[in-house]
């Protein structure tokens, strides 16, 4: 076994120190996570924090949880965190020639660290392999911690907060804050728009099946929108 | 049980999606429609499944009689537009529904 240079270990504090300020908003967003597991009976306690370490992506699991508190079933929850997740398909062709140099090991682990974060910070560090390696490893390693604390917070504290106090709209506001900072082009604001109209023209649809139809119907405008405007 | 199994294959599917090009497909590229497609999956479904949970299975008629959860909605928005901060769009939200709702 190689002696870790200090290079490797500077590189991986400054993944965790680069991690540590996008904590900050991920923080309470684990903590509404895990407020929301409590609630709800569909999603027994350790089901619901045992999805931040299977899932470990908090918009998935967000939906999973709201779509299994609202007795959806299993197929709605499934779809829904499946294609919230859809988008780290995205982040892995991206990362495709960083990893390339690394060793197989890694090439299997690493995927597992890949959430949003980890992907803004390490797809524009310039490293050699094994500082890079580390600074990936470091910053989605305290991601992953954190994400866990929060998470376990919010189920600890959900059912010490009185039941006068509605927490049904918390996680539609979570969501619009999510959402609405990332619509930058037309395109992904027509996407959203669409996606909306839609749903709550087939709101009647049971088993949420009408955010199915929305989603889709947003993919498509947002993705001819972008197509035209192209050519 | 339906709560671990959708748990544990979202875990799957989500493991999958992340390593697909990375451990397996090695130097492949989407194709252009799909790489255009994914960048909308993420503003379309997150927009659907908001506005799903606040219609869902009540209609819009419903939503737009609870005036807590209207203003909070659009002042939600209104902060995210200014300061583009997710948690301050959030707090802002939260902290009207909880006034309207305590007022009304």
């Amino acid at each position: 076994m190689a002696v870790v240079s200090s290079t490797t270990r500077r590189a991986a504090f400054l993944g965790f120190r680069d991690m540590l300020p996008l904590m900050i908003p991920a923080f309470p967003f684990g903590v509404v996570l895990g407020l929301a597991i409590a609630e709800t009976e569909f999603v027994p306690n350790f089901v619901g924090w045992l999805s931040s370490s299977l899932i470990f992506g908090g918009a998935a699991q967000l939906t999973a949880v709201t779509l299994l508190a609202s007795g959806a079933g299993f197929f709605p929850p499934l779809l829904g965190a499946l294609v919230v997740n859809v988008r780290h398909v995205m982040y892995s062709a991206a990362l495709v020639p960083r990893f390339r140099q690394q060793p197989r090991w890694f090439r299997w682990v690493g995927p597992y660290f890949l959430l949003d974060q980890n992907f803004a910070l390490s797809s524009i560090k310039d490293a050699e392999p094994a500082e890079w390696r580390a600074y990936y490893l470091a910053a989605g390693g305290t991601a992953w911690v954190t994400w866990q604390i929060a998470v376990a917070v919010g189920i600890v504290f959900g059912p010490v907060i009185p039941e006068a106090i509605d927490l049904s709209f918390a996680v539609p506001a979570l969501f619009i804050g999510l959402l609405v900072p990332s619509l930058r082009t037309r395109p992904a604001l027509l996407a959203a728009v669409v996606g909306t109209l839609v749903t709550v023209a087939f709101a009647g649809v049971p088993n949420r099946g009408g955010m199915l139809i929305g989603g889709v119907a947003g993919v498509v405008a947002g993705t001819w929108a972008d197509l035209r405007s192209e050519s | 049980m339906t709560a671990f199994w959708v748990v544990l294959l979202a875990g799957i599917g989500t493991y999958a999606a992340r390593a697909v090009f990375i451990v397996g497909v090695g130097d492949r590229e989407l194709p252009p429609v799909v790489e255009r497609g994914l960048l909308y999956v993420g503003p379309a479904v997150l927009a659907a499944l908001t506005a799903s949970l606040l219609t869902s299975p009540d209609g819009v008629a419903a939503f737009l009689e609870n005036i807590p959860e209207v203003v909070g909605s659009i002042v939600g928005v209104a902060a995210a537009l200014r300061f583009r901060r997710f948690d301050v769009s959030f707090v802002a939200a939260i902290t009207v529904f909880f006034a309207l709702t305590a007022l009304l």
